[in-house]
């Protein structure tokens, strides 16, 4: 049996990983992709979590995770849109690049 | 140690290494390939942590859709890859990772300092040792919570498979009919969510025409989304073409109307 403490601890570095990947980078394709991995450290805690109660159905945890995959999908098709069209206006997918609203 | 704690350190530390080999990365399409490892990585977690319909969800969503989405993006824009990791400005390559690690502390903090470290990993508290008693005198199925025992004290049901030692159905089946009793309003609205999205995504990347039309359309260009037949616009062969265009029609200009069309079907 695996403690519940090693999950969240993989949960932990790894959103931290995707937090300063979203930091660091300016690739926008690349930091979306770390927005992705921090979706997934959460969602290992959240199936940890609701494996570590063993009180009667608890299959929550585990819903919630379909629901947050779902988002993520549908996040990932209109965040992909805006980063199409948005290179097509500027020819860059460079965040600093992209200062519309500055001007 | 066991086996099923060393396969988990085993998944944990190559889920990490590639996470932050994505990170690192100077090209996206080497940051994407690693993203992929490191969800097949946490898809073998959630095996280790008996969800299997979940780490199904996991290959086929993440590895084989969302990642396959970033790739073809990656295609249709050409993108180069990005400047070094210590070539960036300093507040990003410097101050990104504090933050970051400050937050990492953070979790860990909270992590060791709560009850999860000192009873050996699981959480008690005073409802939980009660609800263990329970636990242990049902068993889960697809009717629900049904008792183990008769009213005379035979036992009924055969031996558990799964996590918990009572479970005698899988796990995807007691999530299905889990998301189809309890959590039913919120999956009819998640499927509205990925309607709206698919609309909201063509409609996003929709070559819009006046944006195109500097003076004439093409025939790829009307009413399009991304084209896969003509070259994406800013493209050396966009550009091409468009010169080719203004040529044809510069030249068919003082031509008799016969003439030009001969040279348009051209």
């Amino acid at each position: 049996m695996v403690p519940v403490a090693w999950y969240l601890i993989l949960s932990g570095v790894l959103f931290s990983i995707g937090l300063s990947g979203v930091l660091i980078r300016r690739n926008v394709l690349v930091i979306f992709m770390c927005v992705e991995l921090m979706m997934n450290a959460v969602n290992i805690s959240l199936v940890a979590f609701a494996r570590s109660f063993k009180t009667g159905l608890n299959f929550t945890g585990d819903a919630f995770v379909i629901f947050v995959v779902t988002v993520a999908a549908a996040e990932a098709a209109v965040g992909l849109a805006i980063i199409v069209s948005l290179s097509r206006q500027s020819d860059s997918v460079d965040a600093d690049q992209i200062d519309l609203l500055k001007e | 140690m066991a086996l099923e704690q060393i396969i988990f350190l085993v998944l944990a530390v190559l889920a990490t290494i590639s996470a932050i080999g994505m990170v690192i990365m100077k090209d996206p399409v080497h940051s994407a390939l690693l993203l992929v490892l490191t969800f097949f990585n946490l898809a073998a977690i959630y095996l280790v942590l008996g969800a299997e319909f979940i780490a199904a969800v996991q290959i086929l969503v993440y590895a084989g859709a969302i990642i396959v989405l970033f790739l073809f993006v990656m295609m249709l824009l050409q993108v180069r890859p990005g400047p070094s990791f210590y070539k960036l400005r300093f507040f990003q390559s410097r101050v990104g990772p504090v933050i970051a690690l400050v937050f990492l502390a953070e979790v860990l903090l909270v992590v060791f300092a709560s009850s999860f470290m000192l009873n050996g990993g699981k959480i008690t508290d005073a409802n939980n040792t009660q609800a263990q008693q329970i636990a242990a005198n049902v068993r889960y199925s697809t009717e629900g919570v049904v008792p183990v025992t008769d009213a005379n004290g035979t036992s009924i049901g055969g031996t558990g498979i799964g996590l918990h030692e009572n479970v005698t159905t899988g796990h995807s089946a007691l999530l299905g009919k889990e998301l189809y009793s309890t959590f039913l309003y919120p999956f009819e609205i998640a499927s509205l969510i990925l309607l709206v999205a698919a609309i909201g995504g063509i409609v996003i990347a929709r070559r819009t025409l006046e944006h195109d039309s500097g003076g004439e359309k093409t025939k790829t260009e009307i009413g399009r989304g991304i084209s896969l037949s003509g070259p994406m616009p800013g493209s050396p062969q966009a550009i091409e073409m468009e010169e080719l265009n203004k040529e044809l029609t510069k030249s068919t200009k003082g031509a008799p109307d016969e003439e030009r069309r001969i040279i348009l079907k051209r």
